[in-house]
């Protein structure tokens, strides 16, 4: 009698398997919320916030215009900026670990991701 | 071509294993940080744990929090202090003998900075509530009588007994210091890799995986916290910082801060705003970080050097001065020039 190609148990462990695999990355892999903003101007950190104790709005003032920040328990989004094409605004607001928004004109960037400080003496 | 059933279940299983290879690599330490409220500030514990373990060391932590407090806080009963201030003598044994060679310390450093440092100082800081909703300078009567009251005060040691003349003690100079100093014996021993902070107090114990613990260190001149005038890079050493920034009110156009001269009984007039102490105790670098502000900055980096510590100090017109041994550890912000020495 011919063996067949695949059983049924065979079928049943390898599904069982491949969703114990998908759900392990997805645990894994899934991207968490930030809780750290960082602001840059060039390569230079201008402030590092906390999502949690932020205050409601923060303005970087650079040579080539002024960019306002707004803060939110779960993420960051730019309310006005002095730059000519408006995208960092338009970005709307950034939630997750890793985004960032860019103001090119004003060489500004806002990263969401883990704090680079560990503790702040003072 | 045919497979058989054995063929399709190596086949399965090589497969299985080569989509669990990559989640080998969360197997990563993470950072785990639990938050506790003690000795009047906000405690924060940074630990290294393997990717989803459980056994964070916080009962630890909020336990040894309590104790240090229960120790050196004047203001519980039955403490040290509250005990020596009531008695003029206490009896500091066991687990607690670390106060002992840490009180020696700081009758040390009071001689060295002639009396500028002390902690026999309750009756002044008694006297200023720099936590009270509507704080005021206290009378110059009330001063007076304070500082007569503290004449002659000092410490002395007999095996586990120590006995005080004059004014009352407050180890609020030295208590966080104190508490970082067991809190790191403590993870230690557990084999951590921890950043404790006991208010601006830190204890840096061993490094993380990817390197060294990133230190900020608070900009005095920013009202906010978070600003920082530069990172320190640490490993196994301690941090502790005194500004005139913190606690601090304004009355009738005066703003008085919270690091008292022992020898006038008013906010100390110092050159410095803010002192940043990296040294090999814990209690070291607290009391250093005062004693420093209030010798000012000719004589503070002779008197860290004694102790083999280093300084980054901000002088009240915004100079940097940072000791030669940070060079290397301290990453300055974008406007902030130190000058090393």
């Amino acid at each position: 009698m011919k063996r067949k190609w695949i059983t049924r148990a065979d079928l049943c462990v390898l599904l069982a398997l491949l969703f114990v695999v998908a759900m392990l990355y997805f645990l894994l892999f899934s991207r968490e919320k930030g809780d750290t903003v960082s602001v840059y101007v060039g390569n230079t950190l201008h402030g590092e916030f906390s999502l949690a104790d932020a205050p409601d709005t923060y303005t970087v003032t650079t040579e080539k215009g002024s960019l306002t920040l707004a803060f939110a328990l779960d993420g960051i989004c730019v309310l006005h900026s002095d730059c000519p094409d408006g995208i960092c605004v338009r970005t709307g607001k950034i939630t997750r670990k890793g985004e960032s928004i860019v103001c090119a004109p004003l060489g500004v960037c806002v990263t969401l991701g883990e704090a680079t400080l560990d503790g702040v003496t003072g | 071509m045919t497979f058989r059933t054995g063929s399709f279940r190596l086949l399965a299983v090589f497969l299985i294993f080569a989509l669990l290879l990559p989640l080998s690599a969360c197997g990563a330490p993470v950072l785990h940080t639990s938050r506790v409220y003690a000795m009047g500030t906000l405690c924060l514990l940074t630990e290294e744990l393997p990717h989803g373990e459980d056994g964070d060391s916080s009962p630890l932590f909020s336990s040894l929090l309590a104790d240090a407090e229960a120790l050196l806080s004047h203001k519980k009963d039955g403490s040290f202090a509250d005990l020596i201030n009531a008695l003029d003598y206490a009896v500091v044994g066991g687990s607690d003998r670390m106060l002992l060679e840490r009180l020696r310390l700081a009758e040390e450093i009071k001689e060295k900075t002639g009396g500028l440092f002390s902690v026999s100082v309750l009756p002044i800081t008694s006297l200023w509530d720099f936590e009270s909703e509507d704080p005021a300078p206290p009378t110059e009567e009330a001063i007076f009588a304070a500082l007569a009251e503290m004449e002659g005060s000092a410490l002395h040691f007999e095996n586990e007994t120590v006995t005080k003349t004059g004014g009352g003690i407050d180890l609020g100079a030295m208590g966080k210091g104190y508490a970082c100093d067991v809190l790191a014996d403590a993870l230690r021993m557990k084999n951590k890799n921890a950043l404790v902070s006991v208010g601006g107090s830190i204890a840096a114990i061993g490094s993380k995986a990817n390197g060294a613990w990133q230190v900020g260190v608070r900009d005095p001149f920013s009202d906010s916290q978070s600003t920082v005038l530069g990172t320190l890079a640490l490993t196994d050493t301690f941090v502790s910082t005194s500004g005139s920034y913190e606690k601090c009110f304004t009355y009738e156009g005066e703003t008085y801060h919270h690091i008292l001269d022992p020898h006038t009984g008013m906010p100390a007039e110092s050159d410095l705003v803010s002192v940043t102490v990296v040294a090999g105790k814990g209690t070291l670098s607290d009391i250093l970080s005062t004693a420093c502000f209030l010798v000012g900055s000719e004589a503070a980096f002779s008197l860290a050097a004694e102790y083999e510590a280093a300084l980054i100090a901000v002088k009240a017109d915004g100079t940097l001065l940072v000791s030669e041994s940070l060079r290397e550890l301290f990453a300055p912000k974008g406007g902030w020039e130190p000058i090393y020495r």
